[in-house]
């Protein structure tokens, strides 16, 4: 059974627009003109319970809108949004209370106090049973490593800690559901696994329902089994994870640095697509083409500082995904 | 495990949710004791400076308007406390742009409370309450018996009820500021103006100041009903105006507030609709 | 290189101009500010009638002059301690400048348009309103426009104290406010010196606070003559070397507190 409908929603901003000089600056007080702007465009999806969705776009794509929309921090300006038989804005206390939100960019921890004294107050201000608050810090001690920092302040923790204890005052509750709105953004690959590895844990034995949103493709692949991709406000992609890696086409890129000033061979099966003397990238398609054959291959023949793998990023994703569709039309 | 269920057992009242708030709030300030104990005696110092100033001027003149310096100080000392209580309950509306500009507003509405009660629980300034707080106390005993007062029942009740609505109206005048910069982006800074001008205006007997200037205290910001009407009152003085205007004091303070709350839920409603 | 301080100025004008509703603002703040006080002042003389030394008129002149004027002398402390705290003060240093140079360059630029844009409007709709007294002689006028200057240049200095003060304290907001409420009740814009109690004169007579606003609206308004004129510009421009030295003693200090510490 669908716990969240979103059913033709749309969201339209209206801003205000400078206008200048003093007689400007009157009339932006008394008579102010605006421009509308379309955040989100007739975007339906539904999600079932015990479900882990991704929630991708490039930056400015109606991501956050829509996790507003779905929160009740945000009215749609049309179509419909039902979540767990509530409409989140009308029966804003109500619902807000069985779920958890985290908005990666912004810290809900009280800055110049110990993390553990904002728990605290969630605890009250959501009226968590002691026995369920008491189980709960465990496990964020044990699988996020809380107990570490649980009573520093949070102005000296460092952004993957802060992040950490973020997502556990968003669960203090036990939601039944968990938006999360970028929640590993600028992170390094360390505190990345180990969030990843928590929303899956959570996910799994909990069977808590979790949207969150990324612009980083791996989060998908690692964590989600269902992904939404949207650009421009408006829905893209609705399907699985391997089914947008196979849209997404398969070719990657090889960057090899060198120690010296080399000149590159071509190499069978590659395309050489751009070179410098300490730098060159090869494009490959990874069908055709095994990794670790092609990376022993140029390995052997030349004087290796460093390689890397590039993955696509979540906008060429999306501009495949489109040109396909303008192509289907 | 099982899937958790949706019963709150423990839901705390507000009362009791606003001072664990309040608790939090004075630890944090007092993260950097040294630094809230100066802070605290600056706040004093800043406000005791414009007492200062008009205590020497009534050292040199018998008396300002009619009213003599004890009089005058009575009159001061009004501000001072309800400035003192409205801002540990209202400092989230004071700093309502920057809780706006800074995505918190969205915070405090995944929280299953008020919006409102979250504005006024959170992060309250007791630093300035302190500050004021200790001015207006000074001053209210001080004068008090300089002008000699006698504090029978009515009269500490009638003190009281002035408080209170005094608070009232300065919260109601906070709340419509946050109101207005949801409506008008920044431009509210053209009300702080007048909510600061008003506040030097109402430090002295309204009866000195032209037309133009009694205006903004009557109309605009009523300062006049905060502290020059009803000290009069406790004072035996009319100055030529009404003498039932002390008592429509307790009628303004409660009336603007809920003009102010229904404009609010208004904004808000208009804040999730539009944006920010 | 006299150029590149022009150059800081001239942009702390324009970004003063860029914001024309806070402009507006202004004006009516400090016509306001004028109003309330001339209030008091005529409340208060009413009392008394004629009984006081110092006209009415002339009473009023101090408040439009010195209130007004305070509106615009407003040093920006927090900015500066800002920079000094999170060590952006390294890229300032860094240029071929001289510091205190830069800060004073950025102070009259905001002074300049305070004084053009918010106080001579406010002053011309202000003497209007209450009246004025002219200046006591043809000389005093443009001796009062130099003591004024200096009245900017103490505050300058005594602003440039209190930030440099965040070299060794990470918070100044109390320092600065115990400052400006110093400021407030000793530099003769609320209380003119001729109406301050004996035991605070002598105070004040022997604190950079006369330097302020007292030193030019004694000139203007003719309260001294000759010689104590020259005196009393003489003891601005030493209280100006004087408050200098120590704001560079502090300079020198501070920047090998952080040469030492890091940023």
């Amino acid at each position: 059974m669908a716990i969240l409908e979103l059913t033709e929603a749309c969201k339209t901003y209206r801003i205000v627009q400078r206008q200048d000089g003093i007689s400007g600056a009157l009339k932006n007080l008394f008579v102010p003109r605006y421009r509308d702007i379309q955040a989100v465009k007739r975007i339906s999806f539904a999600i079932e319970a015990g479900e882990m969705v991704g929630f991708i776009g490039p930056n400015g794509a109606g991501k956050s809108t829509t996790i507003k929309l779905l929160t009740g921090v945000l009215v749609p300006t049309s179509g419909r949004v039902q979540v767990l038989g509530l409409s989140p804005f009308k029966d804003r206390k109500r619902y807000v209370g069985r779920i958890g939100v985290v908005f990666g960019q912004r810290t809900q921890l009280w800055w110049d106090l110990p993390v553990s004294d904002t728990f605290d107050l969630l605890r009250k201000i959501y009226g968590v049973p002691p026995q369920t608050y008491r189980r709960n810090l465990e496990l964020f001690d044990d699988i996020l490593g809380l107990a570490d920092f649980r009573h520093q302040l949070a102005r000296q923790l460092s952004l993957g800690q802060r992040m950490r204890a973020d997502i556990a005052a968003a669960l203090l509750h036990d939601p039944e559901l968990v938006f999360l709105d970028e929640p590993t953004i600028g992170l390094d690959i360390v505190a990345k696994d180990k969030i990843r590895g928590f929303m899956q844990h959570i996910n799994a034995e909990r069977g808590v329902t979790m949207l969150l949103t990324s612009h980083d493709m791996q989060d998908m692949e690692r964590t989600c089994q269902r992904v939404i991709v949207i650009d421009k406000g408006a829905l893209l992609y609705d399907g699985s994870v391997s089914g947008l890696a196979s849209l997404s086409g398969s070719r990657r890129s090889l960057i090899v640095d060198f120690n010296v000033h080399t000149r590159c061979e071509p190499i069978s099966g590659t395309e050489l697509i751009q070179e410098n003397a300490l730098r060159a990238r090869f494009s490959f398609d990874r069908g055709s083409m095994q990794v670790h054959e092609l990376v022993s291959q140029v390995a052997k023949k030349y004087d290796i500082a460093d390689m890397t793998i590039e993955e696509p990023s979540i906008e060429s994703v999306v501009k495949t995904i489109f040109s396909a569709q303008q192509a289907r039309l | 495990m099982k899937k958790s269920t949706p019963e709150r057992t423990c839901s705390m009242n507000p009362v009791a949710l606003y001072f664990a708030y309040g608790s939090l709030s004075l630890k944090a300030l007092f993260a950097f004791r040294i630094d809230a104990v100066l802070r605290t005696l600056a706040v004093f110092v800043r406000e005791f400076a414009s007492v200062i100033v008009v205590y020497l001027i009534l050292q040199r003149f018998p008396d300002l308007g009619g009213w003599n310096m004890n009089e005058v100080l009575f009159l001061f000392s009004f501000l001072f406390l309800t400035y003192a209580i409205m801002i540990a309950l209202f400092t989230g509306f004071r700093d309502f742009d920057m809780i706006v500009n800074s995505g918190k507003l969205d915070l405090l509405l995944i929280r299953p409370r008020g919006t409102m009660f979250q504005l006024m629980a959170y992060n309250s300034d007791y630093l300035a309450t302190l500050g004021h707080g200790a001015v207006g106390i000074t001053l209210l005993v001080w004068s008090a018996q300089a002008v000699g007062i006698v504090w029978n029942p009515a009269r500490v009740a009638f003190l009281l009820l002035t408080l209170v609505s005094g608070v009232l109206i300065q919260g109601a005048i906070f709340v419509a500021f946050s109101c207005l910069s949801l409506w008008f982006g920044k431009s509210g800074n053209v009300f702080r103006a007048l909510y600061r001008n008003s506040r030097k205006i109402a430090g002295y007997p309204l009866s000195i100041f032209p037309d133009a200037v009694r205006s903004i205290v009557l109309y605009i910001m009523p300062f006049a009903f905060v502290n020059y009407f009803p000290a009069a009152w406790l004072l035996g003085k009319t100055d030529g105006f009404w003498p039932g205007l002390p008592f429509l004091s307790w009628l303004i303070g409660p009336l603007l507030f809920a003009l102010a709350y229904v404009l609010w839920r208004f904004s808000l409603l208009r804040y999730s609709s539009t944006g920010h | 290189m006299k150029g590149a301080y022009i150059e800081i100025a001239r942009k702390t004008l324009l970004e003063g101009l860029a914001f024309r509703v806070n402009t507006l603002i202004g004006i009516l703040d400090t016509v306001i500010l004028i109003a309330v006080n001339v209030a008091i002042w005529k409340a208060v003389y009413a009392s008394t009638g004629t009984l006081q030394t110092v006209s009415l008129e002339d009473t009023i002149t101090n408040t439009l002059f010195a209130i007004g004027i305070s509106q615009a002398f407003w040093m920006d402390e927090y900015s500066i301690a800002h920079k000094i705290r999170t060590g952006a003060i390294t890229n300032d240093i860094l240029r071929p400048m001289h510091f205190g140079g830069m800060i004073l360059a950025a102070d009259i630029g905001r002074a300049g348009y305070r004084l053009l844009v918010e106080f001579l409007p406010a002053f011309a709709i202000c003497a209007l309103l209450f009246g004025l007294s002219a200046p006591a002689s043809a000389l005093a006028l443009p001796l009062f426009v130099l003591s004024m200057a200096m009245s900017f240049l103490v505050l300058h200095s005594i602003g440039l104290i209190m930030s440099y003060i965040s070299f060794w304290y990470f918070n100044i907001f109390s320092f600065v406010t115990i400052k400006n409420a110093a400021v407030l009740v000793l530099s003769g814009a609320y209380i003119p010196y001729w109406f301050m109690p004996d035991w605070m004169m002598a105070f004040v007579r022997a604190s950079p606070f006369q330097a302020i606003y007292s030193a030019p609206m004694s000139i203007w308004l003719g309260h001294v003559n000759g010689s104590s004129v020259l005196y009393g510009l003489a003891k601005q421009a030493l209280w100006i070397v004087a408050l200098q030295l120590c704001a560079q003693a502090l300079w020198v200090l501070g920047r090998r507190k952080l040469a030492v510490n890091g940023g």
